[in-house]
C-alpha cells in the first residue's frame, strides 16, 4: 500500500499535501494542478486501470482548502491495490474522462449534485435532474425539499434534444414508459433504417435523492433507504451499507449472523437473477420462462417473509448482526427450496440454452470487449461475461466469504449469450454456497453487544426483565443511534448486478456527513451505446436486458 | 274528407294469439331458453363487461412494479379477475396502476400517459410513494400522484403485497358497478 504513496510523493513532491490511513484504506490528497498528470501516471505507470468510483463532498465554506473535494477511488486489478485520491477545489477541476472513460457519467453526476465544472469534459450536462432544475442538491446549503418545493414541474413536455448527426438518419425515442427498458430508462436512438448509429441513455427518471436523505438520518434510519436501491435484491444493498458502517466502527458480527447474512444475500442473488432471466427471456419472446422464474422467486419470498416478515425490503440486517434470530424452520425451508431449485433451473436451461431462436438472438449481440469493459468500469456479470475473472467475494473477501468454496464463471466473447451463461452459472454457484452454509450453520449469538450498536433485546426494555441499563441504551439508540469516529470508508460487495459500494464520510456525528453509492447498474449502463452501435433496433432490448439494470439503483 | 282511416282494430298487433304461439313452444325449446334469457338494464350490462375486462397499462416506476409483476405471474394470477392483459400502450388500457415513486422528472410523462388513455379510465396509486411520497420526502419526488391525476383507489404499503393489489382491483370492480356508464364514454 505504501508503495504508491511513496512514488506519488517522489514524483509530485509538494503537490501531495496529505496522506491518511484509516481502517486499512489510504487517502492521498493532491493539489488540483497535478490531477491530470497524476491520473495518467497512476494509470500508465502504476497500473491503476480501474476507476471504481468518483464523487464529490461538500466540506463547507472556509476550511482553507477549497469548499468541495472530489474523491477518486482507484484500483489496480492485477495487484488488487487500492488508493483514494482526493482533490480540493472551489469551482472547477480537470476532467479525467479521457483517462478513464467511465469517469464521464461520474463527473456529470458530480456536476449535477455539486455544480463543480469539469474542464475538458465532452458533455457536461445534468445527469439525473431535469434541465430546468435550480440549484445543486448535495450542497450542504441546499434544503432537503428543494428551493421551490411547490414549483409546477408537471407542465413541461418530454424533450428530445439530440439532433441527428447525418441527414439520412432519424432519432427514435424509447422510454421512459416502455415495457422492455426494465423501469423508467429512456434511450434515444439514432437510426439509419433499422440500424443503430448511436444511442444516448437518459437516466434520472427515478432519482429520489437517496444520498441527500441519508445525510438527514441516523445510521439506523438509513438502512430502509438502501433496500430500495436494487429492489430485486434488497439484502445485498443492506449488506453493503451495514458492512461500510461496521468498517467505520471497526467491528465484526458474530459467526451465526455472518452465516445468516450470506444465506440471505445468496438467495437474493438467485432471486435477482431469476427476474433478469424471466424478463430478459420475455423481452426476446420466450414468455414461458417468466412464469417459471417467478414461481421460483415466490419460494424465496416465502423464506424471506418467514425470517424478516416482509416479502422484500426486509431491512433485516443490523449494525453488528441481524435483527432477530431465524426461526427453527428456516434451515429446512432453505433446504427444501434448494432441492427443487436445481430442477427448475434445468428446466429454464432446457428451454433456452440450446434453443435455436435464443442462440440467434443472443450470440454475437451487444459485444463488449475485455478492454472496454475495464475502461468503462463494468463490474459483475458484465465484466465476467467479457472474460475478466473478477469477483469481489474472492478479490477482497468480506462478510465471511473466505470460508466458502465456489467458482467464478467467466465468458469468452463478451456477448449477450456469454453474459447469459455467466448468470446461469452464478445461480448454480450460489446454490453451492447455500448448500455449504446450511451444512455448517453455526449456533451462537446473532448480535454484537446488543445495546451498544443495535437496539437492546425487547424483553429487557419491557416486561418483567426490564432494566434501567437497557432502557438507557434503547433511548440512546432511538435518539442518535451509533456514533462512529471521524473518518471515511469505502466498502463494496459483489451484488447481483456488480460492484455495489458505499462511501461514507463520518465527522463523528450520529448521521453520515456524506454517503455516496457506487451503483453497478449505472456504471454498467454507460457501456450501452458501445454495445448497440451497428445492431438493429430489436437488439436494444436484448442489450438492456443483458446488462441487467435496475432503475432504483441507476438513479439512486 | 276522402281519407280512409285505418280501423283501430288493425293496430292491435300484439294479440293473445302471439302469446298463444309461445304457449305452443315444445318442452324441448323451453328448456333451451331456460337460463339463457337475461333481463337487465344497459348500465348494468356495460358495467358488468367493463369490470371483468380491466386492461392495465404497464406503468411500473419502482419497487412496486416487481410486486405488480408478481401479481400477474404464476402464484397470484390476476387473470382470475380479468385484469391480466397488461398493455404497453396507454391507448389500449383502461387502468393506470402507478406502481412506484413518481419523480418530478417523470411527472410530465405520467400526465401524458394518462391523457393518452381513452375513457373510461381508472387509476390505482400503488404503494406509499404513489400515495403520498412515502419515505422520499425530498427535492426530487412528487408527494403523491393525486397532485397530477385523479386517483380511484389508494393502496398503502411499501411495497403492498400482491393480495393488496388484487383487493384494489376487486374494489375497483365494485366502484365500476356503481358508475353511470354514460358518464364515462
Amino acid at each position: 500500500m505504501g508503495m504508491v504513496v511513496e512514488d506519488l510523493k517522489r514524483r509530485f513532491g509538494e503537490a501531495v499535501s496529505e496522506v491518511n490511513e484509516f481502517r486499512g484504506e489510504t487517502t492521498v490528497t493532491l493539489s488540483a494542478d497535478v490531477l491530470k498528470e497524476a491520473a495518467l501516471f497512476l494509470r500508465d505507470e502504476k497500473g491503476f486501470d480501474f476507476l471504481v468510483d468518483l464523487c464529490g463532498v461538500d466540506n463547507g465554506e472556509g476550511n482553507g482548502r477549497g469548499r468541495f473535494s472530489v474523491v477518486y477511488f482507484l484500483r489496480n486489478m492485477d495487484t488488487r491495490e487500492q488508493v483514494r485520491i482526493k482533490v480540493y477545489t472551489d469551482s472547477s477541476i480537470d476532467s479525467v474522462s479521457d483517462v478513464w472513460p467511465t469517469a464521464n457519467w461520474h463527473e456529470r453526476e458530480v456536476y449535477d449534485m455539486f455544480g463543480i465544472e469539469f474542464k475538458g469534459h465532452p458533455n457536461l450536462e445534468r445527469l439525473y435532474l431535469p434541465e430546468d432544475f435550480t440549484g445543486f442538491p448535495l450542497r450542504k446549503d441546499f434544503p432537503l425539499r428543494g428551493y421551490e418545493p411547490d414549483k409546477d414541474l408537471y407542465e413541461g413536455g418530454v424533450k428530445t434534444k439530440v439532433e441527428p448527426s447525418r441527414p439520412d438518419t432519424m432519432i427514435l425515442n424509447m422510454g421512459p414508459q416502455h415495457p422492455s427498458t426494465h423501469g423508467v430508462l429512456r434511450v434515444l436512438l439514432e437510426l439509419e433504417g433499422e440500424t443503430i448509429v448511436n444511442a444516448w441513455p437518459i437516466v434520472g427518471y427515478l432519482h429520489r435523492g437517496t444520498e441527500k436523505l441519508a445525510e438527514y438520518k441516523t445510521y439506523h434510519q438509513v438502512l430502509p433507504l438502501t433496500d430500495r436501491l436494487d429492489y430485486l435484491a434488497p439484502p445485498s444493498n443492506n449488506l453493503a451499507y451495514i458492512l461500510a458502517v461496521e468498517k467505520l466502527l471497526g467491528i465484526e458480527p458474530p459467526p451465526r449472523a455472518k452465516y445468516i447474512r450470506i444465506i440471505m444475500v445468496e438467495l437474493a442473488r438467485i432471486a435477482s437473477h431469476l427476474v433478469w432471466l424471466g424478463t430478459h427471456a420475455m423481452d426476446i419472446g420466450a414468455a414461458t420462462v417468466f412464469l417459471y422464474a417467478f414461481r421460483e422467486r415466490e419460494k424465496i419470498y416465502d423464506i424471506w417473509e418467514m425470517v424478516a416478515g416482509a416479502r422484500f425490503h426486509q431491512s433485516y440486517f443490523r449494525i453488528g448482526g441481524v435483527r432477530e434470530d431465524v426461526p427453527e424452520e428456516f434451515i429446512p425451508a432453505v433446504r427444501r427450496f434448494l432441492d427443487d431449485f436445481m430442477k427448475a433451473l434445468d428446466e429454464c436451461d432446457g428451454l433456452l440454452t440450446n434453443n435455436k431462436i435464443w442462440r440467434v438472438r443472443t450470440e454475437g449481440v451487444a459485444v463488449l470487449s475485455k478492454e472496454d469493459a475495464i475502461r468503462y468500469g463494468a463490474t459483475g456479470p458484465v465484466l465476467r461475461g467479457s472474460g475478466v475473472k473478477w469477483d469481489l467475494r474472492k478479490a477482497y473477501p468480506y462478510a465471511g466469504y473466505e470460508e466458502f468454496r465456489f467458482e467464478i464463471p467467466v465468458g469468452e466473447n463478451g456477448d449477450t449469450f456469454d453474459r447469459y451463461l455467466v448468470r446461469m452459472e452464478e445461480m448454480r454457484q450460489s446454490y453451492e454456497i447455500l448448500r455449504q452454509a446450511i451444512e455448517r450453520f453455526p449456533d451462537g449469538p446473532i448480535k454484537l453487544d446488543p445495546g451498544k450498536y443495535t437496539f437492546p433485546e425487547p424483553e429487557e426494555v419491557k416486561g418483567e426483565r426490564a432494566n434501567i441499563e437497557a432502557l438507557i441504551h434503547q433511548f440512546k439508540q432511538v435518539i442518535e443511534g451509533v456514533r462512529p469516529p471521524e473518518g471515511e470508508v469505502y466498502q463494496a460487495v459483489e451484488a447481483p448486478k456488480g460492484e455495489l459500494g458505499f462511501y461514507i464520510v463520518s465527522k463523528g456525528e450520529p448521521k453520515p456527513y456524506r454517503m455516496h453509492i457506487r451503483s453497478p447498474s449505472l456504471i454498467n449502463l454507460q457501456a450501452l451505446p458501445l454495445m448497440v452501435k451497428g445492431l438493429k433496433v430489436a437488439d436494444v432490448v436484448t442489450a438492456i436486458g443483458s446488462i441487467d439494470i435496475v432503475l432504483g439503483e441507476v438513479d439512486k | 274528407m276522402g281519407v280512409k282511416r285505418a280501423p283501430v282494430r288493425e293496430i292491435e298487433i300484439v294479440k293473445p294469439s302471439v302469446v298463444q304461439q309461445q304457449e305452443e313452444l315444445t318442452q324441448e325449446e323451453l328448456s333451451l331458453l331456460e337460463g339463457n334469457v337475461l333481463i337487465t338494464n344497459l348500465n348494468k350490462l356495460v358495467n358488468w363487461a367493463r369490470k371483468w375486462s380491466i386492461w392495465p397499462c404497464t406503468f411500473g416506476l419502482a419497487c412496486c412494479a416487481i410486486e405488480m409483476m408478481a401479481t400477474a405471474a404464476s402464484r397470484f394470477d390476476m387473470a382470475r379477475f380479468g385484469a391480466e392483459v397488461f398493455r404497453a400502450s396507454p391507448r389500449q388500457a383502461d387502468l393506470l396502476i402507478v406502481a412506484g415513486t413518481l419523480t418530478k422528472k417523470m411527472a410530465p410523462v405520467l400526465k401524458k400517459v394518462y391523457e393518452q388513455m381513452p375513457e373510461p379510465k381508472w387509476v390505482i396509486a400503488m404503494g406509499a410513494c404513489a400515495v403520498g411520497g412515502g419515505i422520499y420526502d425530498s427535492y426530487a419526488v412528487v408527494q403523491g400522484v393525486d397532485r397530477l391525476i385523479p386517483v380511484d383507489i389508494y393502496i398503502p404499503g411499501c411495497p403492498p403485497r400482491p393480495e393488496a393489489l388484487l383487493q384494489a382491483v376487486l374494489m375497483l370492480q365494485k366502484k365500476i358497478e356503481q358508475e353511470g356508464f354514460s358518464n364515462k364514454i
